[in-house]
């Protein structure tokens, strides 16, 4: 098994007069684990079953290794999918179900179960072969499904939320697992998520999409870190924004005025004086008690503390807005729940971007009402 | 019970179980357990005692007659018959006093025999109380031909049961996971409009198709392997397919709705997931949808097979007399031609006990559950 790479050219997806997918043009690396992270609706499973076949491309072309997909059929494409609720066939046994592409290849039986229990064995699923699906538990039959789409041996696997039905504990667990198999068959993964944390821990590369558009493609990283549109800013972690006009651009930093007073950040290129612009500063770049040494300064006072273990979750408000802070054990000491006090936050922390549209994070952190 | 009490309240619930056990007892258990009773009991028509009452049930209308005659004179003899109701003075000569002694004599002879007579059925029917009632006789009974009739009617039945199955598959299958909500709508609704039409209506619709100068014939004559002038017609009613073609139309929606309904409830990613797999069109229905498919299947095929192998309509309806009886007509006789309700519950409860074990086959070569059907 080796993984191709996937190649597409101004793609684009139509339902109607609605387009799912804006002409796009995408590079996937052989032997990648990708994830296309974004809201739901944004068109990232319409990108997937594009590549899969399942769905014929409005206009563009896609390719996987030196094959155009051009009128190629599912079953002969060398793509396997994972289906969000894994559509196991639940009467066969899991050996079964994982030998079915074989079955369907005309691979005799002994041959179908050698492969199968070798997957088997890769997943980690020896001794439940001759079970049903519906006799597992959630992460084995996660398990049964990869192994399903890796018996065909294809050069892509297309994951459409595959752990989205798991609880937590089981969901970080099984990240892991995928990208050790990944690691292990070296085939290209397009990994398909609203889950950030999924993209973010997993992905070589993530693409973050948002109305049939992809904002970014990059490593997670680098889209943490410098996020090229405030939808990218605020969609993946979290971020507080505050908004100003820019009155000064000097060294790859940007001076904003706004209602906080003078605000200082990392510029961006299309950043101009006197456009409109927002200033993200990640909760974890707020700081307490040494607000001198810093380029910004805003006053605050406390309003909730969320205890979430290995660090505290502080909402301040700044009279009309509020703020979220994440605090270390010990800056968490230093507060005074009844005083005013404030926050510092360094400019190389922040990156200044044109105002545009924000992720709708169904009101998490800036939309914390005061 | 208890939860019943909990969402009802006492009234309802003691009336809604009122009703419940009436339905049961009136409708379901009392006559189930009459015919079962009846089907049980011999009646032997040619012993001594049936041959005893026919006997003195004549007796006692010659006797009748007589003393009819001595009261208002002879029977006026019209076109050979007699007839004591056109009795009229004017036309009837009155007895000589030799014939009224005649008549007399003979009534006194008459009352004689009746008397024997009554003695012996008194005498058999004491003997016949004594002896055990209940036999299986009813059940052994069946002629040949009967026998014969049963078993065609069953071979039949099964014939429909596979062709209803063959035209329904691939329409549930269209309507449940190739269409959009627009075409089920419509595909439905045309299923359903002919089922809006009175069921003998839908049966007599297609004497209009079979019929010497129907459809068929008529269509046959203008492409000219038939002929009306000359009378060269088929006789289509002779044709036992006529009733299997009815038999399939009547009741093929009892087997369009259950496998429409279990394969609506198939997850399409599982026929995406087969495809993108590399399973071709059969293997997919082999592999995938027949297996989620059966019990609806099952309850298809069952019901089919109940509805055709109990259809008394259809065939009375369709072979006009042509075509060899079915056995529902067989036992419709067997009530009300030959008033024998005792082997007439025999038959019925024979072909219950056929459809019963029917039941089961279907459900062991489908690898069914009862509890499956039941959803």
């Amino acid at each position: 098994m080796r993984g191709k790479e996937v190649v597409l050219e101004k793609v684009s997806a139509k339902f109607g007069d609605f387009t799912a997918v804006h002409p796009t043009d995408l590079v996937v690396n052989a032997g990648e684990f990708f994830s296309i992270l974004g809201p739901s609706g944004c068109g990232k499973t319409t990108m997937l079953r594009m590549i899969s076949g399942f769905l014929s491309p409005a206009g563009g072309s896609i390719r996987i290794g030196d094959d155009t997909m051009l009128g190629v059929r599912p079953n002969q494409r060398p793509t396997a999918l994972i289906f969000q609720n894994l559509a196991l066939f639940p009467y066969m046994t899991v050996w079964e179900n994982i030998a079915f592409g074989l079955e369907a290849r005309g691979v005799n039986k002994a041959g179908r179960r050698k492969r199968a229990l070798e997957l088997i064995e890769l997943v980690a699923l020896s001794g439940e072969e001759m079970k049903k699906p519906d006799e597992l538990s959630g992460g084995q039959r996660q398990r049964v499904a990869v192994a399903r789409a890796l018996a065909v041996e294809p050069s892509v696997l297309l994951l459409d939320e595959p752990l989205a039905a798991l609880d937590l504990k089981l969901r970080q667990h099984m990240r892991a697992e995928l990208r050790h198999i990944q690691r292990m068959t070296r085939v290209t993964f397009i990994y398909i998520t609203h889950d950030q944390g999924e993209a973010l821990t997993m992905s070589d590369r993530v693409a973050v999409m948002n109305h049939g558009r992809m904002e970014q493609v990059d490593t997670a990283d680098r889209i943490y870190d410098h996020p090229s549109t405030p939808f990218v800013a605020s969609f993946v972690g979290e971020n507080n924004i505050l908004k100003g006009r820019v009155t000064a651009i000097e060294n790859g930093i940007a001076t904003l005025e706004s209602e906080f007073g003078i605000l200082r950040g990392r510029t961006t290129p299309e950043l101009a004086v006197g456009v409109d612009a927002m200033l993200f500063v990640r909760p974890e770049a707020l700081k307490i008690g040494d607000e001198s040494q810093s380029d910004n300064r805003v006053a605050v006072k406390p309003v909730r503390r969320d205890m979430e273990g290995a660090f505290v979750n502080w909402v301040l408000s700044t009279g009309e807005r509020s703020l979220v802070a994440h605090m270390t054990k010990a800056a968490d000491a230093k507060i005074d729940h009844n005083r005013s006090m404030h926050v510092g936050f360094a400019a190389n922390d922040t990156i200044v971007m044109v105002s545009g549209e924000i992720a709708d994070t169904g009101g998490r952190v800036h939309e914390v009402p005061v | 019970m208890k939860s019943l009490f909990e969402i009802y309240g006492w009234p309802l619930t003691t009336l809604f179980s009122a009703c419940v056990a009436l339905w049961l007892t009136v409708l379901i258990v009392a006559p189930q357990f009459f015919m079962a009773e009846l089907s049980l009991r011999f009646e032997d028509r040619g012993d001594r005692l049936t041959k005893i009452v026919n006997d003195l049930d004549v007796l006692y209308r010659e006797k009748g007659t007589k003393e009819f005659d001595l009261e208002n004179g002879p029977a006026c003899n019209t076109m050979g018959m007699v007839n004591p109701v056109m009795t009229n003075e004017s036309s009837c000569t009155p007895f000589g006093e030799e014939d009224r002694l005649r008549v007399e004599q003979q009534v006194h002879e008459i009352e004689d025999r009746i008397q024997s007579l009554l003695v012996e059925e008194q005498n058999l029917k004491k003997i016949k109380a004594q002896q055990f009632p209940y036999s299986i006789k009813n059940y052994t009974a069946m002629t040949g031909l009967h026998a014969w009739t049963l078993a065609k009617t069953v071979a039949f039945s099964l014939i429909v049961t596979l062709i209803a199955l063959a035209a329904c598959y691939p329409v549930a299958y269209a309507v449940a996971l190739r269409s959009g909500p627009v075409k089920t709508g419509i595909l439905f609704t045309a299923l359903f409009i002919p089922y809006a039409v009175n069921e003998l209506m839908r049966i007599y619709a297609w004497l209009t198709v079979f019929d010497l100068h129907g459809l068929l014939n008529t269509l046959l004559a203008i492409i000219g392997m038939a002929s009306f002038a000359s009378d060269e017609l088929i006789v289509w009613y002779r044709f036992p397919g006529t009733v299997l073609v009815v038999l399939v139309y009547t009741y093929i929606l009892f087997m369009v709705f259950p496998i429409y309904n279990t394969m609506a409830t198939l997850d399409p990613n599982q026929v995406e997931a087969a495809r993108d797999l590399g399973a071709k069109t059969w293997r997919i229905h082999w592999r995938i949808i027949i297996p989620h498919t059966k019990p609806g299947i099952a309850v298809g095929c069952i019901m089919t097979f109940m509805l055709a192998a109990g259809s008394f309509s259809v065939p009375h309806i369709i072979t006009r007399g042509l075509q060899p009886k079915w056995f529902t007509q067989l036992i419709y006789d067997k009530f009300f031609e030959s008033s024998n309700w005792n082997l007439g519950s025999a038959y019925s409860f024979t072909l219950l006990l056929i459809c019963i074990l029917f039941i089961f086959a279907v459900m062991a070569s489908f690898g069914v559950k009862l509890r499956q059907l039941a959803r």
